[in-house]
């Protein structure tokens, strides 16, 4: 392994500056795609090769840039906030969760390369401003067996503008979270060799909800984006592509403390880097093979000082690499399509927070096979990761889809993911003298309680201390199942069902108490959870310039070991006014914290084909529960849930000549929830503009 | 603190239902079931910018054959804050055990459960191992930290044998002030116990 990882190391020296970049057959055949709502779009996500939709035996829902342009929307979060079936989580950074599952769990990825540099297992993404996004690909249920590690929810896409022409283009939004967000995209292509520029700085004075605590909800911060691509037409079959992209971040940071009272200010740096790049080669008209690279790098450093007494409050340094060579081949022959790849991932940790640098590496392999027979379509393919000091992981996935009729088909599908440990999950070394208490990850954790053990410094040990040093890849089989109209003139509909059962989850609680009482926590292998529910979602065009859409979302998402404890009679809460002790039923039973049972989404769209547009949308999420109140950990009363609330949006749009004008209201009916809802600002006003200058000497777009 | 002027004693038959069965070998009395309401225990009054103590309270005493709290060394249960001692074994804390009291918490519906366990089961303070645990969702109680409260925990009968080898089970109800359904840590009163018990004076195990 060490050799290995030598070798990936010096490969990363050697290539400083490689560049990003993605797939061709996508650029080839996404020219052609106008802006008008519904033609189809090109999928990557749920093959890794160009696909439409109905191509594909998966649904895959896609936000287009003229959808994300209709919108206030400058960063990832505020887009997915508007969709019903995902929801954002607002913990260390602001994440995404997918069918019920928590943001680990879905890999979040820039033109099909993963990000990394994820808090507690959230990747911000506020890190992902919209300014030369293409498209975002939402590809829900198990994407392991293409993607590996961390797809087990699903996988976002995020496909970025590829280079064409020669233009300049200027954007401007501003509003009071906004002042301002200025972007600039330079595109200048030959016929061979494309290039493209694109610049986006955010600065942004924050928010605050709550007015009586010290400090904002959102402190000042400010944010710029830089990312380039190239491409090559290397002779007829040959294109080179690569990319780099860079986001540096800067994040003030204020709050009180007690004890002694005190203010507590500073910054949180965070610095990423994105390099990719791919070559395609069609040996035939048969045979296609791309060589993928991508390189990226996290950087965050935190520095926390006590104004009065001007001691360090926090100081934390946080460096993570991730190096993934892939190949990938495509073969085709009539009505087959076999892909084959294989390729490796190699990550680096350093911290104050681990003993040493961590570092771990491993091969994998995928195939995939398309099928298309008559009315049937079918999709299987499988990936195994070869880990070396965790288990070793086979992925298979199989999707089916049958075409009854010309707008009618329905299909289904089976599949598993898993998640490894993260590094956090099995290294991490950390104590909390203020308050008392140490973390340590699952391989750390045998080490250090054997010396604490010689030193007679544990009181007790509060699990089974067999499971200690045993950590497992968290694991789940998911089926899905849907039925899809496709009328003409854009009315269509889909109802999706869905059901995930996830064991050895890996939970975080105390193992052994020292004996000056201090708790140790670790990380185990513990829970079986599911998700199911059903996705409605409708698109029905009330005339040529009004459409209207809508969706809706039903989720049941629990805990097995609950439920079991249910049946057995031994979950209990006490009757808060007649202070009688009860047993809880299935029925009193709320399952997982932070679900919502219903999510539900309506939207008006008006384009008069003049060059005006509008729309209208209001999303509503129901009751979820945010912590246990009663003592018994379980989400079972009234006073443990956030209410249902809705969020309301209009904009409107004007084209003319080279400019677009935008004027719009976010969260037009002011709901806001400090405590729980942090990452919801409240009524947000905004106006903007693109203008565009094109050297070809034709205006229109 | 007039100590005695919080609490009040209540009265509660068990066992109505029972009464069909009168004709059958065991006619033995049903216990009764007895409520402390609001037992004041405030904990040591401490400064909360230095952490230093400025007023240290003494743990208030309880005694089940008297049915209320006692000076002398003939306590069972003894309170302070969210800590509770027992009449027997070892500690750190400035108070005399003089007894052979022990406790056991169990998990169940305080009146499914009618015989005390085992002796072999009690356990008894020994230094800062107490036999009633302190700690968030270690013993009696969870404490929540985003609404700064604590909640005894539902479905937790701790098992008394008390100071004289007789036994008790007991279930703490609220921490504070006449039991509010939602309680409010900066309004009501904390550290003020209701709780109810069943004690046998007789010296067996039966708690029905």
């Amino acid at each position: 392994m060490d050799a290995l990882v030598r070798q990936f190391r010096w490969f990363v020296q050697s290539i400083t500056f490689i560049l990003l970049s993605y797939n061709t057959l996508l650029h080839g055949q996404a020219d052609t795609i106008g802006m008008y709502i519904d033609e189809p779009e090109i999928i990557i996500s749920a093959t890794k090769m160009a696909r439409t939709q109905d191509q594909l035996p998966i649904p895959v829902q896609v936000i287009g840039k003229k959808e994300i342009q209709q919108t206030g929307a400058m960063r990832l979060q505020d887009i997915l906030q508007q969709q019903s079936g995902i929801n954002t989580v607002s913990l260390l950074g602001t994440g995404v969760q997918m069918q019920g599952l928590d943001p680990d769990y879905t890999q979040i990825l820039i033109d099909g390369e993963p990000l990394t540099g994820r808090s507690g297992g959230t990747l911000d993404l506020s890190r992902i401003v919209l300014g030369n996004v293409r498209q975002i690909e939402i590809l829900k249920g198990p994407a392991s067996s293409l993607y590996g590690s961390n797809a087990l929810a699903g996988v976002i896409n995020i496909i970025t503008d590829q280079p064409e022409g020669k233009s300049l283009t200027i954007r401007s939004l501003v509003s009071p979270l906004q002042l301002p967000d200025i972007q600039s995209s330079l595109q200048w292509s030959g016929k061979k060799i494309k290039t493209s520029l694109f610049a986006d700085y955010l600065k942004s004075p924050g928010y605050d909800l709550d007015q009586d605590t010290y400090g904002k909800t959102v402190e000042p911060y400010h944010q710029l984006t830089l990312h380039g691509k190239f491409s090559a037409q290397l002779g007829t079959y040959t294109k080179w592509n690569a990319s780099v992209r860079n986001v540096s971040q800067t994040q003030w940071n204020a709050y009180e403390v007690t004890a002694p009272a005190d203010i507590v200010t500073g910054n949180t740096y965070q610095k990423e880097w994105l390099a990719a790049t791919n070559l395609t080669h069609f040996w035939n008209e048969h045979l296609k093979h791309t060589y993928r690279l991508s390189y990226t790098t996290f950087n965050q450093d935190l520095l926390l000082l006590r104004q009065e007494s001007g001691n360090v409050e926090e100081n934390f340094q946080f460096y993570q690499q991730f190096l993934k060579p892939e190949w990938q081949q495509e073969l085709i022959y009539r009505n087959l399509t076999w892909h084959l790849g294989a390729g490796g991932e190699w990550e680096e940790v350093q911290s104050d927070r681990y003993e040493v640098t961590r570092r771990r590496a491993h091969p994998y392999g995928f195939t995939q096979l398309e099928w298309n027979h008559g009315a049937w379509q079918v999709l299987t393919s499988a990936r195994y990761d070869n880990y070396v000091d965790i288990a070793s992981s086979l992925s298979p996935k199989l999707s089916l889809k049958y075409q009854l009729n010309k707008a009618l088909f329905f299909g289904g599908g089976w599949g598993q993911g898993f998640k490894v440990p993260d590094f956090r999950q099995l290294y991490l070394n950390f104590a909390n003298s203020v308050a008392g208490y140490q973390v340590l990850g699952a391989v750390e954790l045998p080490t250090v309680l054997a010396a604490l053990e010689g030193q007679s410094l544990i009181d007790q040990y509060l699990v089974n201390t067999s499971q200690f040093g045993n950590i497992q890849p968290e694991r789940s089989n998911s089926g899905q199942f849907f039925i899809n109209y496709e009328g003409t003139n854009g009315n269509r509909m889909q109802i999706q069902v869905f059901r995930n059962d996830i064991r050895q989850l890996i939970e975080t609680l105390p193992v052994a108490r020292r004996t000056n009482g201090q708790l140790i926590y670790s990380y185990l292998n513990l829970d079986q959870v599911y998700t199911q529910g059903i996705e409605w979602s409708g698109s029905l065009r009330l005339s040529a310039n009004w459409q209207l859409k809508s969706s809706y979302q039903f989720l049941d998402a629990k805990d097995k070991q609950v439920l079991e404890a249910i049946d057995q009679g031994s979950v209990y809460r006490r009757n808060p006014e007649t202070l009688k002790t009860e047993r809880l039923t299935r029925k009193d039973y709320g399952g997982l914290f932070n679900r919502s049972a219903h999510q539900a989404q309506i939207q008006v769209l008006f384009d008069s084909r003049t060059g005006w547009q509008a729309q209208a949308r209001y999303t509503y999420r129901s009751r979820f529960g945010f912590a246990d109140l009663n003592g018994n950990s379980v989400l079972d009363a009234a006073n443990e849930y956030v209410p249902g609330y809705g969020v309301g949006y209009i904009s409107l749009q004007r084209y003319w000549q080279a400019w677009i004008f935008k004027a719009g209201v976010d969260n037009l009916l002011n709901y806001h929830n400090a405590t729980y809802l942090p990452q919801i600002a409240g009524i947000t006003p905004y106006l903007g503009f693109e203008y565009q200058i094109d050297f070809h000497n034709h205006n229109h777009k | 603190m007039t100590k005695n002027t919080f609490w009040v004693l209540t009265l509660v038959a068990l066992g109505f239902a029972a009464c069909k069965k009168e004709e059958t070998v065991t006619p033995s009395e049903p216990l009764t079931v007895e409520t402390i309401n609001n037992l004041f225990a405030p904990n040591d009054e401490i400064n909360r910018e230095t952490g230093e103590i400025i007023k240290e309270n003494n743990f208030v005493k309880f005694s089940f054959s008297a049915k209320d709290t006692v000076s002398d060394d003939s306590w069972d249960l003894a309170f302070k804050g969210t800590k509770i001692l027992v009449n027997g074994g070892t500690g750190s804390e400035n108070i005399t055990r003089t007894g052979h009291a022990g406790a056991i918490i169990k998990d169940g519906i305080f009146e499914e459960m009618l015989t005390a366990p085992e002796d072999s089961e009690y356990r008894q303070d020994s230094g800062t191992d107490l036999a009633i645990p302190t700690g968030s969702n270690n013993g009696w109680y969870v404490y929540n930290d985003a609404a700064y409260l604590i909640t005894p925990i539902a479905g937790k009968v701790i098992f008394v044998r008390t100071h004289d080898d007789k036994y008790a089970k007991v279930e703490i109800l609220s921490y504070y002030k006449d039991a509010p359904a939602n309680p409010d840590a900066f309004t009501d009163q904390a550290a003020t116990f209701t709780f109810r018990y069943i004690y046998q004076e007789d010296g067996s195990k039966n708690l029905q």
